[in-house]
């Protein structure tokens, strides 16, 4: 019996050698990705490297992603197989092979796909992850070998591979189980028939728009949506609730869309008639139709974002890295910490071989900037500082007159809004205070009185809405923070100024921003480092390293001073590793839907074939038959690559219009370029498998 | 030249395949139909029945010999052209009914009328009328899936005779039915035939349903053994074709 049975294995591998080649193929494809993401969480070569560690969020959030989108597809392609092949088990099952032989057959094929998916995915993974760290180390612009798997690799690929099969074959036990002979003997003529299910598809619909509109709203900050008041706190899980409303809802929207396209050509009966074949078939084999419209539109969707904000990232800083960091130099001096003067900073400058260039100090106290809007009140949590007129006015060269109850907002971004509905209220005290009472109050949002209430003898002023203008100026080097973290400016009147000096316990900072004329800029960084470690009676291991995080202004820590050479390669390491990383995992979806699509076209040839022969035996030319192909192809080809266009760059759009306002036109250029390279690629690729298709169904 | 059809010196070859005998499926074989006459083909298994419905039906090409259908040469067509001539001017009926399994039945009907770009309302009318003659006019909706095998061969029959062609072919219409769809089903291409005056060639090896023909044309061996012609009684026609049925087999 053993031996028979094995034979009846090997027979079935051999006869279904082809689809079993194009499984092993996908799930080799998805261990090799795994792999490569996977050798770079264990990499302990790059885990040394600084901008590498700034990323390393980014990074572990592409492979969770990865590993579920794997297990998904994995699953996806494996449940798509047994089903596919049901009427062949029910031909064994009806020849008295009993469901535990049946199942036992499975896994044993299973277990070979397993194995040589496996083995095939750790070479492929091997041989592309050379090319992937050659790729990584020029982007990095590292000198050394980065080249590294760590055996924890080797664990999480087969792992996660051995995961999802045990789930799969758990799948396929349920479903040999459950089959029923009488049922897939009639399943053949009427799988993946449909029902339509109006009321669901509606509330689909229904939930996609309000999702689109919360999400648009979250996202470009709006305050409000459906007359509800967002809590900040719930924003960035309002973005992400709406994202996964909008793909779920996908899965019931889309036959709901078939069904109108329908419903419409059946009240133009001559058109109907003309698609009618292809339309039957939309709704007769639906099942088959939804998931892989489905699954390429979801894919095509997610390509697109994540290609999309990578190649977003990286146009932005290279674009506006310049409006950021305007001077060489920064040093900030205050509160005891890197206390320098002018001469000082330039004595350092040139004794270490430079010559300092548009040398400015501008002084300036932290303050907090509060909105009231009338109706509520919120924290503007920009690092904000108040300027006097006259400082702002030599630093910047302007000459801009601001009356005593004026005040001038300046921001060092461009997406400063030149209407003001706001009155704006600033309070002035030690930094720390200050930062403690804003996040007290975000955290819980108290009402407007109550909070003034609260300030009691806190020094602070305020601007009503009509006396208050706006400025867009690249005045000071945003914190060297790699994200670039705009900075707002209160400039007010000298007198104004000078109270508020003497009245507020808060000490006074000043910067000191300057270009080098001459001289080496490692040089005279290391110089000033060096000088400014010794004021603040620190070692060497004060700024250490260059993953400095910015923001507490009464620790020496956080004011390092800025190099804008150290601060740009920082930048461009960054985001070319998020480029490159999420680059990467757009190719992989964008190479998954190619396979979805070329999953649905094998399984369909044959069907069609059958089809186009009878069809032709009725009398349609070669030409009709061709064209009656091609609108079937073209449907599962372009409807996804349109569907998840809108989706992808909605969520894109939105996503800039929010956070880089001016920028948003420039960026979504990017994306609509990188948006017609897919559709290119998508035309070539239908191209090439019409030509198959038809060729397969016999034309 | 009024036959409806006419097959003059017709042969097929099957050329050798790995070392196989030639095979003549069709040897030399001549006969002619004329408008509204019921002609079966009998003759055993192989004996190039089926080859010559296809040949006949412009579906696979002659080794040699000519084939006309309602005056027009089949050879003489182009690829589409013959695609468009089967569409327009013949009519098939198969054993395994052949209806598209994601149409319902009055679209499958409707079909070779929708393919040749017929308005819509001549449309309904002439597939309503058709389901009405053939009975099945309640179950317009209804997917092939859903009805018995006779249901959808008075469907298929439908479709047949749809565009008005010149000529139906039948292939084992009964085959799949069982003896009262099969009864059935013959009682309707008779109908055809007197009442629409129908040209039907019918290939079939069961001797009931050849008994509803008007003149049968036994082959064997890809030649034509013998034509007997109904005298108008179907039982005594029965009697027959059973009779020199057993001869053949005698014979062979």
């Amino acid at each position: 019996m053993n031996l028979t049975f094995r034979h009846i294995v090997n027979q079935n591998l051999k006869y279904n050698f082809k689809r079993f080649l194009s499984y092993l193929f996908v799930n080799g494809f998805v261990v090799a990705v795994l792999f490569i993401y996977g050798s770079l969480l264990f990499n302990e070569k790059l885990a040394q490297d600084v901008s590498m560690q700034m990323v390393m969020d980014y990074i572990s959030i592409c492979t969770y992603a990865i590993i579920l989108f794997s297990v998904i597809f994995v699953a996806y392609t494996g449940i798509y197989f047994v089903k596919s092949r049901g009427k062949e088990f029910s031909v064994y099952l009806t020849l008295g092979m009993t469901r535990r032989d049946l199942i036992r057959m499975i896994y044993l094929e299973s277990l070979a796909i397993v194995a040589g998916s496996a083995v095939s995915g750790i070479i492929g993974g091997l041989l592309l992850s050379k090319l992937f760290y050659l790729i990584l180390g020029r982007i990095l612009g590292l000198s050394t070998d980065i080249y590294f798997i760590s055996g924890t690799t080797y664990l999480l690929s087969l792992g996660v591979f051995v995961v999802v099969f045990l789930c799969n074959m758990l799948f396929t036990s349920v479903f040999i189980r459950r089959l029923s002979i009488i049922q897939i003997g009639k399943a053949a003529s009427t799988k993946g028939l449909s029902k339509s299910r109006p009321i669901l598809g509606s509330i689909a619909i229904i939930a996609t728009a309000a999702a689109m509109y919360t999400y648009y709203g979250a996202s470009t900050g709006e305050d409000s949506l459906f007359g509800y008041i967002i809590d900040e706190q719930y924003r960035s899980l309002i973005i992400i609730g709406s994202m996964l409303t909008i793909f779920v809802a996908l899965y019931f929207v889309i036959p709901t869309c078939v069904d109108v396209v329908r419903a419409v050509m059946r009240m133009f009966p001559s058109l109907y008639n003309r698609h009618l074949l292809m339309m039957t078939n939309l709704k007769h084999r639906f099942f088959a139709y939804k998931v892989s419209l489905y699954m390429v539109t979801l894919l095509i969707s997610f390509a697109i974002i994540t290609m999309g904000f990578g190649l977003s990232f990286y146009s932005y800083t290279q674009k506006t890295i310049n409006q950021h960091l305007p001077y060489d130099f920064m040093i900030e001096s205050g509160a005891g910490i890197n206390s320098v003067s002018a001469d000082e900073v330039k004595q350092i400058v040139e004794k270490n071989g430079g010559e300092a260039d548009d040398f400015s100090s501008l002084a300036y106290l932290y303050d907090e900037n509060y909105r009231d809007y009338g109706k509520r009140l919120v924290h503007d949590y920009a690092d904000s500082m108040v300027i006097s007129e006259s400082n702002f006015n030599r630093h910047t060269g302007l000459s801009v007159d601001v009356k005593p109850d004026e005040l001038l907002l300046v921001s060092s971004q461009s997406d400063m809004d030149s209407a003001v509905d706001f009155d704006t209220l600033i309070t002035v005290e030690p930094w720390r205070k200050g930062d403690e009472r804003a996040v007290a109050f975000e955290r819980g949002s108290v009402s407007k009185e109550k909070f003034l209430q609260s300030l009691e003898q806190t020094t602070s002023l305020s601007f009503s809405r009509d006396k208050t203008r706006t400025m867009v100026v690249h005045f000071i080097n945003s914190y060297g923070d790699v994200e670039f973290e705009g900075v707002l400016a209160n400039v007010v009147d000298d007198s104004v100024y000078a109270e508020l000096k003497t009245k507020a316990q808060a000490p006074e900072y000043t910067s000191y921003l300057f270009n080098l004329k001459r001289g080496s800029g490692e040089k005279v960084y290391a110089g000033i480092l060096d000088a400014l470690r010794a004021s603040n009676h620190a070692d060497s291991s004060l700024w250490s390293s260059a993953d400095t995080m910015f923001g507490n202004k009464d620790q020496a820590e956080a004011l390092r001073p800025i190099y804008k050479k150290e601060r740009f390669e920082i930048a461009f390491k960054i985001n070319g590793l998020l480029f490159f990383s999420l680059g990467f995992l757009g190719i992989l979806f964008l190479l998954s839907s190619s396979v979805v699509l070329y999953y649905k076209l094998v399984t369909d040839i044959d069907e069609e074939k059958e089809q186009v022969a009878l069809l032709q035996k009725i009398g349609l030319t070669a030409a009709e038959c061709k064209s009656y192909l091609q609108t079937h192809l073209a449907v599962v080809f372009f409807a996804p690559l349109l569907l998840g266009g809108v989706f992808g760059i909605f969520i894109l759009s939105s996503a800039w219009s929010g956070a880089g306002a001016n920028m948003s036109g420039f960026l979504m250029g990017r994306v609509f370029l990188m948006y017609s390279v897919f559709a290119l690629l998508d035309v070539l690729f239908y191209m090439a498998l019409r030509k198959k298709f038809f060729r397969g169904a016999r034309i | 030249m009024n036959d409806m059809i006419q097959v003059e010196n017709l042969t097929k070859v099957y050329r050798s395949f790995k070392g196989a005998k030639e095979v003549k499926a069709l040897d030399q074989i001549s006969f002619s139909a004329a408008p509204g006459e019921f002609i079966g083909i009998m003759g055993p298994s192989g004996s190039g029945k089926t080859t010559l419905l296809n040949v006949l039906s412009g579906v696979d090409h002659p080794s040699s010999g000519e084939v006309a259908i309602a005056g027009h040469a089949m050879d003489k067509l182009k690829r589409d052209e013959l695609a468009l001539f089967r569409r327009r001017k013949i009519g098939y009926v198969f054993q395994d009914f052949n209806l598209l399994d994601s149409l319902t039945l009055k679209e499958n009907v409707a079909l070779p009328l929708i393919l040749d770009r017929v308005a819509p309302r001549e449309i309904e009318q002439r597939v309503d009328e058709l389901m009405a003659f053939f009975g099945i006019a309640d179950l317009a909706n209804k997917y092939p899936y859903h009805v018995s095998g006779g249901q959808k061969q008075r469907a298929a029959a439908a479709r047949a005779i749809v565009t008005n062609p010149a000529v139906c072919f039948a292939d084992e219409p009964t085959g799949n039915l069982d003896s009262k769809s099969a009864a059935d089903i013959m009682e309707m291409l008779t109908q055809m035939n007197e009442e629409r005056a129908s040209t039907i060639l019918m290939v079939t090896h069961d001797p009931f349903a050849a008994s509803y023909c008007k003149r049968i044309i036994f082959i064997k061996d890809g030649q034509i053994n013998l034509q007997i012609q109904s005298a108008g009684d179907r039982k005594a026609f029965f009697d027959q074709i059973l009779e020199i049925l057993s001869v053949m087999r005698g014979e062979a």
